[in-house]
């Protein structure tokens, strides 16, 4: 096998490792991810093991209406918990997805509480109710006492991992009693790309060096080489045709090496 | 399958191994602050009860005391709406809204609660000892009893609010005497006056002093009017709780009722314009005066010679009965 050989099977390689790794670069997962999980439940909860998770950043719950979150000591969320449907997010089945089981509850106190798309508007005309004809707009669901920390939103609320105390539990419930929408947990996950640029990198040289090797047997380089060769030997320090000076060692050279004359003595034959 | 497919197939495989698998549940981590109540939730059950107490104070209206007082605390405050509303110069009494210090506890059950002391008030008065109680998780907490300190009497050393007091069951023989045996004989030394065997179990307190005095004082009046004095003392185990302190002792906070009975013969009796707003019907010879009163006990440490005693209490009339 030839190098020129050797060289194109050589770029063939590392074209296929240029276009894998430009693939993979196209294709690689970004670090940031965001996890959503549906949810059917007017509450949702996360325990300290899932918040301990390496790598969570923001959670994000969504309603249709009001939310709010809140943490709290892991038995005073567990005893609030017992007199509530909440959906609890138990950890990660994929990147893609969250595992959840939902623990349903029966309210009597807040089942003539809870919102009706039929809620029949107030008969008084100056009321809030009456002008929108829209559904009670809180749930009871008791004292906020039993939180540590709050936080509010419409639609939406969103809060930093580590503004949550370690050993807390995360609650979010919607304000008007209604299921809420997602929940999502946003997260830093390490991605193994450190091999990508480097295969790229070497797939390029491989795959221009067979480049090279290819085009080389494709075009008749004989004149360049001539030319080539010339040149070098007009930059040699001797001329073609140009006679040696007498006695130089070029002279010698030319002329072969001779062996010296010894003299050598017979065995017993003395002068 | 074709050749893309399998090259599109070998790339998701190839790139699923970029990414880490998703974490996975662990440990537990501890908490930081086990205490029951945090700083800020305390001073915001504190902030929410004075805003109520203030309106309430200023309406002369216990009807507004929807959520953050109850039980007691309503009773004596109400009471003292209603005298303030008939006489010129009864005013409430002050009560402290900036606190020295806030006992919280590391319940995990309820009903639970958690005490603060105030800072003195302005008059000379004794600082004030105030209890929360969350009778469920779904509650609030609501103000229910307070009660100035003896003079004289300080309050133990008690954990700070990140870790919290531990609650103490009533029974709970790790003091000596146990929170129940200290509260009933303490109620029992009430009962018998300054003569009872029980006198010695307990250091000298200005509040007892003062029930006693009264009630010599009030009994000697009835006799002489041919009547009777009688003081109906009982303690209202199920609201007491217990603390225990830093160095082992405990602070047992108890409501008590108390009833005085105060009855003539061949007389009608004609109360006080200050008391008269509280008389529910028509005095005739017998009239009841019903008190929530509020002590604080300190239990010392097991070990030292100290004797229980009580560090705060106060005598509140709620109402007048015949």
């Amino acid at each position: 096998m030839t190098l020129r050989t050797t060289a194109i099977i050589a770029g063939a390689l590392g074209l296929l490792m240029l276009v894998a790794g430009l693939v993979a670069q196209a294709l690689r997962p970004e670090p940031a991810v965001v996890t959503k999980a549906t949810l059917d439940t007017p509450v949702v909860v996360l325990g300290p093991e899932v918040l301990a998770l390496p790598g969570l950043e923001r959670l994000a719950v969504t309603a249709t209406g009001g939310v709010v979150a809140h943490t709290a000591r892991p038995v005073d969320a567990q005893a609030w918990l017992a007199q509530h449907s909440a959906t609890v997010v138990t950890g990660y089945a994929s990147w893609e997805e969250l595992t959840t089981r939902t623990a349903a509850r029966i309210d009597p106190d807040n089942a003539s509480h809870a919102p009706s798309p039929t809620a029949e508007p107030s008969p008084s005309p100056g009321s809030d109710a009456a002008a929108t004809g829209a559904p009670k707009e809180t749930y009871e669901y008791g004292s906020d006492d039993v939180w540590r920390r709050n936080w509010t939103g419409v639609g939406r609320v969103s809060v930093a991992v580590p503004a949550i105390s370690p050993g807390e539990y995360f609650v979010a419930n919607s304000v008007d009693g209604s299921n809420l929408g997602t929940v999502e947990i946003s997260a830093q996950r390490q991605v193994n790309d450190a091999w990508i640029s480097p295969l790229i990198w070497l797939g390029t040289v491989l795959a221009i060096l067979g480049a090279l090797a290819a085009v080389s047997a494709l075009i008749d380089v004989r004149p360049v080489q001539e030319r080539v060769e010339s040149w070098t030997t007009k930059r040699s320090r001797v001329a073609v045709g140009e006679q040696p000076k007498p006695g130089s060692r070029r002279e010698r050279r030319l002329a072969g090496s001779t062996l010296p004359d010894v003299e050598v003595d017979e065995k017993g034959q003395k002068s | 399958m074709r050749r893309a497919d399998v090259a599109t197939a070998a790339a998701v495989l190839l790139l699923a191994g970029c990414a880490s698998a998703p974490p996975v549940p662990g440990v537990t981590p501890s908490l930081e602050v086990e205490a029951a109540l945090t700083e800020s939730q305390a001073a915001a059950v504190i902030e929410a009860t004075f805003a109520e107490l203030g309106a309430a104070d200023a309406a002369r209206n216990s009807e507004l005391f929807t959520s953050r007082v109850a039980g007691n605390a309503a009773l004596v405050r109400g009471a003292e709406y209603t005298v303030a509303r008939n006489v010129a110069d009864a005013p409430v009494s002050e009560l402290p809204g900036q606190m020295q210090g806030v006992y919280v506890s590391q319940s995990a059950t309820w009903p639970r609660m958690f005490a603060a002391v105030s800072e003195p008030p302005g008059d000379g008065l004794t600082p004030v000892v105030y209890m929360w109680v969350q009778e469920s998780v779904e509650q609030p907490y609501r103000l229910v009893a307070w009660a100035h300190m003896i003079p004289g009497a300080v309050l133990p050393a008690m954990p700070g609010q990140i870790n919290g007091a531990l609650p103490l069951v009533l029974g709970d023989d790790g003091v000596d005497p146990s929170p129940r045996t200290a509260l009933e004989d303490y109620v029992e030394y009430l009962r018998q006056g300054a003569d009872s065997e029980l006198a010695s179990a307990f250091a000298p307190d200005s509040y007892s002093e003062q029930l006693f005095g009264a009630r010599d004082a009030l009994a000697t009046a009835a006799q002489g009017a041919g009547g009777a004095y009688v003081d109906t003392i009982q303690p209202d185990v199920a609201s007491t709780f217990a603390l225990a302190t830093s160095n082992g002792g405990a602070l047992v906070f108890a409501p008590i009722e108390i009833a005085s009975s105060f009855s003539v013969s061949d007389a009608t009796l004609t109360l006080s314009a200050r008391d008269a707003p509280l008389l529910e019907a028509t005095a005739t010879d017998k009239v009841t005066y019903n008190y929530r009163d509020f002590v604080v006990l300190w239990i010392p440490p097991p070990g030292q010679e100290q004797l229980p005693r009580a560090v705060a209490a106060e005598h509140q009339l709620v109402s007048i009965t015949p």
